[in-house]
């Protein structure tokens, strides 16, 4: 495994009375994978993708867990050590392309300062390099785009530049966090299709942190679904649109698939988490919940519903049939 | 189709750029005086002042520390602003002035802009004690009264040119502090230091190569008004005597020499000096003003 994340949680606020944003997650990537994480806003899924990079938002801080990357554990490192990780071992592209960028420094500059920052390199290397990155990210006339500012630039630009920055070392982990949110989505696709085929020509795997079910099914192989900060289904792609076995996963495919009914979808918005309530975290919400099931008492851990399908739901089973009775009836 | 797409976004680009949210740094300038009249008046003032400021002890009529025997002559064509106690030539002096009032605070102005945008730099993205302390301490020299202060250390140090301007930038590094802090506290929680982070760059490097650069602008357009402000000061503590001393040119020396004149109808001695020193430091504080108004409507 290239990543493997272990029970990681993560606080934010106060020591006494934290907000739990995430509560225990885990998931890994394999080398040259695409795995897509999904789930509904403020599900902890971008608080958790951070995490691998050690980063959290401003007032979190890291409350336990482990992340091991190439068989190495992260968390604990010093910030000296991080900065050895962080672009060139795991690159991350951010969701709004042009706040990520500088907006008083030339493009080319910012990708060769990162560049140079983790390899030796001459500054004409480095602009070489720049160049070339740019050319992979399919950034059309990149010698005249290379002394660019950012905001002469479109945002499919703007995010094609993010990538190029985030590739310069050709790290072995590509994060990214909601990559097209802002952009057309024509251009959407073309990024989409750029990152696929650079992370691929790199030799990258890709962690792609999405709530479009649309982008997962095009471009990944591997899925989690993650909801009140905890993952609560693993599954291939297929698997998870065929037979989604937790109500997060089947409320999500309901706001973009016909098929299923609204009935399936989950109640009211994601709880504060200050206080996480006794059994599922999801009970409050869910259509499924019932108390015979222990839904409101006991909190699920992960269920084996075939090999690398997991479900964190005491009514997994009813959940996936749910939706194939639905299919079979429609 | 994908790179159909892609050349019809290239071919968009140009147009794509906003209007008039990008300025190069050479509009800069024509950029401020389609301002308006007041902006051009405060360019010509600020420009006349610099003019001065290198030439006027070589263009002024006459020798501005000799006598001439015309004693206390009212303004005429031979003395445009007249003459006084001394015999002294009141134009030559007004017009030589700037070699002082303007180079104290250009200098200060430069040390306090340096020194206040660093300090409030480290402040703000190195919060902790060190920051609390560079707050604490601009705090405290914000506290006191600027001329009693200034005039206590040149007493303290020795009434020389470098220490009133050493004392001069001292005052004004507060103003810089603030500002810069202000700034950097905003840009440091913006999405492009997140992102140097994640691609590994160090906190002194995402400081002073990030932030740093996004942070300067509206300390320049401060360090227009602030010249204006040290000017004051400067001929404030000339005037008071703790300044340059007579029979130097300089705007406070004159208002000085000339002020107990005033009363016995010999106004030109004080009042030419005054109204130079007062349409210089307007001429700045415009300038300073429409720096601002060019750079707000540019973010």
């Amino acid at each position: 495994m290239l990543l493997e994340v272990q029970d990681l949680r993560i606080e934010y606020g106060t020591v006494g009375a934290p907000n739990h944003g995430v509560v225990g997650a885990s998931f890994s990537v394999d080398e040259a994978e695409i795995v897509g994480i999904v789930g509904e806003s403020g599900s902890g899924k971008s608080s958790a993708m951070l995490a691998v990079l050690g980063l959290t938002r401003e007032g979190g801080r890291i409350a336990g867990g482990s992340v091991r990357f190439e068989g190495e554990e992260l968390l604990g490192l010093t910030r000296d050590e991080w900065r050895t990780i962080r672009g060139s071992k795991i690159g991350l592209v951010t969701q709004t392309p042009r706040a990520a960028l500088n907006p008083v420094r030339r493009v080319g500059a910012q990708i060769a300062a990162v560049y140079r920052s983790h390899r030796e390199a001459t500054k004409a290397e480095a602009r070489e390099r720049s160049l070339e990155l740019m050319r992979l990210v399919g950034i059309n006339d990149p010698e005249r785009r290379l002394d660019a500012y950012p905001h002469e630039l479109s945002g499919g630009m703007a995010q094609r530049v993010v990538i190029a920055i985030a590739l310069s070392c050709s790290p072995k982990l590509l994060i990214a966090d909601e990559p097209t949110s802002g952009l057309d989505a024509t251009v959407q696709a073309q990024v989409l299709d750029d990152l696929r085929r650079v992370a691929t020509e790199v030799g990258s795997s890709l962690a792609l942190v999405t709530h479009d079910l649309g982008i997962v099914a095009n471009y990944c192989d591997r899925v989690y679904v993650m909801e009140s900060g905890e993952v609560v289904e693993e599954a291939d792609v297929d698997t998870f649109f065929e037979r989604p076995a937790h109500p997060a996963s089947l409320a999500l495919l309901s706001k973009q698939q016909e098929d299923i009914d609204e009935a399936f979808r989950l109640r009211g918005a994601p709880l504060d988490r200050m206080v996480l309530p006794s059994g599922c975290f999801l009970h409050p919400r869910c259509p499924f919940a019932e108390e015979a099931s222990g839904c409101m008492t006991d909190h699920p851990g992960l269920y084996d519903v075939a090999t690398g399908h997991r479900s964190r739901c005491h009514r997994h089973v009813a959940v996936r049939d749910a939706k194939r009775s639905d299919l079979a009836s429609g | 189709m994908s790179h159909l797409e892609a050349e019809r976004e290239v071919e968009a680009l140009p147009r794509a750029a906003p209007v008039g949210r990008h300025i190069r740094r050479r509009d800069h300038f024509l950029q401020l005086l389609k301002e308006g009249w007041l902006a051009r008046i405060g360019v010509a003032i600020v420009a006349i002042a610099l003019f001065l400021t290198a030439f006027g002890p070589y263009i002024a009529p006459f020798d501005t520390i000799a006598a001439t025997p015309d004693i206390y002559e009212s303004p005429s064509t031979k003395h445009f602003f007249g003459t006084d106690g001394s015999g002294f030539d009141v134009f030559s002096r007004v017009i030589a002035a700037p070699r002082y009032d303007v180079t104290i605070a250009l200098v200060a102005t430069f040390l306090s802009l340096v020194l206040g945008t660093i300090l409030g730099l480290v402040a703000a993205f190195f919060r902790g004690w060190g920051g609390e302390l560079i707050m604490r301490g601009s705090d405290s020299v914000q506290a006191f009264p600027l001329f009693v202060l200034a005039i206590i250390f040149v007493i303290g140090a020795g009434r020389s040119l470098t220490n009133i301007v050493i004392i001069v930038a001292l005052l004004s590094v507060p103003i810089f502090v603030r500002l810069t802090r202000s700034e950097v506290l905003s840009l440091r929680e913006r999405a492009f230091v997140e992102s140097a982070t994640a691609n590994g760059s160090s906190r002194t490097r995402i400081a002073f190569r990030h932030v740093l650069p996004n942070a300067m602008v509206p300390g320049f357009a401060q360090a227009s008004i602030t010249m204006g402000y040290a000017i004051i000061i400067a001929a404030g503590l000339s005037f008071l005597g703790a300044g340059v001393q007579p029979p130097t040119p300089e705007w406070g020396t004159m208002i000085a020499s000339g002020a107990t004149d005033i009363i016995r109808g010999r106004w030109w001695v004080s009042i030419f000096p005054g109204a130079a020193m007062a349409l210089t430091v307007f001429g700045f504080a415009v300038v300073g003003d429409m720096i601002q108004t060019v750079v707000l409507r540019r973010t």
